[in-house]
């Protein structure tokens, strides 16, 4: 019976180190509810993801290697809006436009800057929805 | 009759029949300390077909309640938690209205809790997430590994 405990012990101590806990990325869509009506808007920024995973913003190619986690210039860019928008006391608005054939993992990257600690923006929307 | 020696056998378990319970209440004292810290993590069912993006800036959940969850596979099908397949549209914002009724009852604030594959194309996130919008949930989560695999 001690050679069972033990066993059991093990095997739960292997599996509960075995297996990646699965963490959350969140995203808030606006609404139309106008709560926050007292802030100053600013100028959304639009985030693009094409179908090789290029990350474009503003007609300029940002980072292009879809294979890397690490996309350094959207990263720079992000931190210069969320900044301008904490002095001007605005609420940072992402809009990403990413293709339809664009990899998921791509958009997660996206997402993922935006949640880095020097960021900071969680008001995301996604836009390129199909009309029905 | 029994033999002699089955006599003599009995006779000597007879003489010492305790129990050694302490490897009982070892095991009993593993068991319960298992299910005191799994009766604390979170029980959402994971979809083992599911492999999750990488993002390293997401966090480990605190709480699971509230959550309405929706999988993707790589080829681009999307599951309910239970295994069922949703085919249509439709059919994504019937289950999401369903579980954000369930959840208003019990006084829970909704949350999509995207599963996506990350081979799966941005199409289907987006088809999930409208349908999800068309069913009165805005909050999404999506499921992902903060390390990388």
């Amino acid at each position: 019976m001690i050679d069972l405990s033990f066993l059991l012990l093990i095997y739960f101590l292997v599996t509960s180190t075995l297996e990646p806990k699965e963490a959350d990325l969140g995203m808030t869509m606006p609404t139309t509810q106008s709560g926050s009506s007292a802030q100053v808007e600013i100028d959304q920024m639009t985030v693009e993801v094409n179908a090789a995973g290029h990350i474009v913003l503003n007609d300029e190619v940002l980072d292009t290697d879809p294979l890397t986690r690490e996309v350094p210039l959207l990263l720079d860019r992000l931190k210069t809006y969320a900044e301008s928008a904490k002095l001007t006391d605005s609420k940072p608005m992402v809009i990403i436009a990413a293709d339809d054939a664009a990899k998921g993992q791509r958009f997660i990257d996206v997402l993922n800057a935006l949640a880095d600690k020097a960021v900071g923006i969680n008001n995301v929307t996604i836009t390129g929805f199909k009309e029905e | 009759m029994p033999s002699e020696k089955l006599r003599q056998a009995s006779a000597d378990t007879s003489e010492n029949l305790e129990m050694d319970m302490s490897p009982m209440i070892d095991l009993t004292f593993l068991l319960l300390i298992f299910f005191m810290v799994s009766s604390h993590l979170i029980t959402i069912q994971i979809d083992r077909r599911v492999s999750p993006p990488t993002a390293l800036n997401s966090q480990v959940a605190k709480f699971a309640s509230g959550r309405v969850v929706v999988n993707i596979l790589a080829d681009g099908t999307v599951w309910a938690e239970d295994q069922v397949e949703l085919t249509t549209t439709e059919a994504i914002t019937d289950y999401v209205e369903q579980g954000r009724i369930a959840n208003d009852a019990a006084g829970e604030q909704t949350r999509l809790n995207l599963r996506a594959d990350k081979e799966v194309e941005t199409r289907n996130i987006k088809k999930v997430v409208q349908a999800a919008g068309e069913a009165g949930v805005t909050e999404v989560i999506f499921g992902s590994l903060a390390v990388e695999k």
